[in-house]
């Protein structure tokens, strides 16, 4: 049994609802079914009504049309968000990773890896930028270099 | 008597394994409380062997260089309760000294692989003789109760038919062979197929990506729920060959 529909999440494209973005769904003799996305104008290029759009309208209703645009609106923004949100916590992950590999090369410094300061590794390790891995890096360092100096006097 | 509680971690292969392994293990001894009370046991291969090595690790075992040398360390862990921990992760809170309190009445806990989490994952689902199925246990950390027999076997069995189908020796009939290179289907093979094993009672810890959190998933869609990361694991964003200095 073929059927013809309109979709309900058809939308105005602009505030004076002369254009309309909506879906047609068909199905054939045989069952399959296909979707064909349509941008329609209220008029032709000769001013006359535009068959198919008023189609629509009358299959859908005006106010379900609106209520869609709307909708989609406030959906589409909630989704640009959410996907700003996501795209920042991925460049967060990537920082950590680098962060995570510039703190196992500090550990691979001479001084810091034959270093028994735990205190100091600790905090090395659980900095949170690379400005705090390095400034810990040099208080080992340095520390290293007065034990040195110490031993020879 | 106690029952006895250790880490163990792995390194093998690589030496940036060795590396994060060190790295690991003093991580874990930065956040247990009292630290005396950590052990950890590091199993690797005698060339990478050095100071800081003896220095975090209770107890040393070495290994050979196999790709999956971690379920031999695994097996042969000291511990009665043992925590295993892949070597490219990282302690990050003091709730790793309630690790043992997740081991309750299991013989063995993992974290899970799941449907919302499938955006991460390089290979999940496969077919199978008898139709389609998918991978629910993850192999990157394992708390396992080495005191019973059965468990003990257990890890002896993953760690043979690991080996085994690596190299080719066994692999079923029916399986596509870019399975051969995951634990992940030993383990799926022995927990669901191995009669012997159908009373081995495997259990997820609790809010799981507390102990495991994949630094791959993104925080946005996917976060522990009772509290923050405890283990985070670094897996996707190293550069395992590549030498760190």
């Amino acid at each position: 049994m073929s059927y013809k529909r309109w979709m309900d999440n058809a939308f105005w494209e602009t505030d004076e609802k002369k254009e309309l973005n909506c879906i047609l769904e068909l199905e054939d003799d045989v069952g399959r079914v296909t979707r064909q996305q349509m941008f329609l104008h209220r008029h032709d290029k000769d001013g006359s009504e535009n068959e198919l759009f008023k189609e629509v309208v009358d299959a859908l209703g005006v106010d379900a049309i609106d209520k869609e645009t709307t909708d989609r609106v406030v959906r589409k923004k909630a989704e640009a968000e959410e996907d700003k949100i996501r795209e920042e916590e991925h460049q967060k992950a990537r920082k950590l990773e680098k962060l995570f590999n510039y703190k196992l090369e500090a550990f691979e410094v001479e001084e810091i890896k034959n270093s028994k300061n735990r205190k100091l590794k600790a905090k090395l390790r659980r900095a949170k930028s690379k400005i705090e891995v390095d400034m810990y890096s040099i208080m080992i360092l340095q520390e290293q270099l007065e034990a040195e100096t110490d031993g020879k006097e | 008597m106690e029952k006895s509680k250790g880490f163990i971690i792995v390194a093998s292969k690589k030496r940036n394994f060795y590396l994060y392994a060190i790295n690991l293990a003093e991580s874990l001894r930065d956040y247990y409380e009292p630290e005396d009370e950590c052990k950890i046991c590091l199993v690797t291969e005698e060339r990478f062997l050095d100071d800081r090595g003896r220095d975090v690790a209770d107890d040393i075992i070495f290994c050979d260089d196999h790709y999956r040398a971690k379920l031999y360390g695994m097996a042969k862990s000291p511990y009665d309760i043992t925590m295993y921990i892949d070597a490219d992760m990282e302690v990050e809170h003091e709730d790793i000294v309630k690790v043992w309190d997740e081991m309750k009445d299991h013989d063995v806990v993992f974290t899970a692989l799941t449907d919302d989490r499938d955006y991460i994952y390089a290979e999940r689902d496969f077919d199978t003789p008898e139709g389609k199925s998918k991978f629910t246990l993850c192999g990157a950390v394992c708390l396992y109760d080495m005191s019973k027999p059965i468990v003990r076997e257990f890890m002896d069995d993953w760690w043979d038919l690991t080996f085994r189908q690596m190299n080719d020796t066994w692999w079923p009939e029916g399986y596509v062979d870019s399975l051969k290179s995951w634990d992940q289907f030993s383990l799926w093979w022995l927990t669901e197929k191995e009669e012997k094993y159908k009373d081995l009672k495997v259990g997820i810890f609790d809010d799981d990506l507390r102990w495991n959190y994949y630094n791959a998933l993104n925080w946005a869609r996917t976060k522990p729920e009772t509290g923050p990361v405890i283990i985070r694991h670094f897996s996707a964003g190293l550069n395992k060959d590549t030498p760190i200095v």
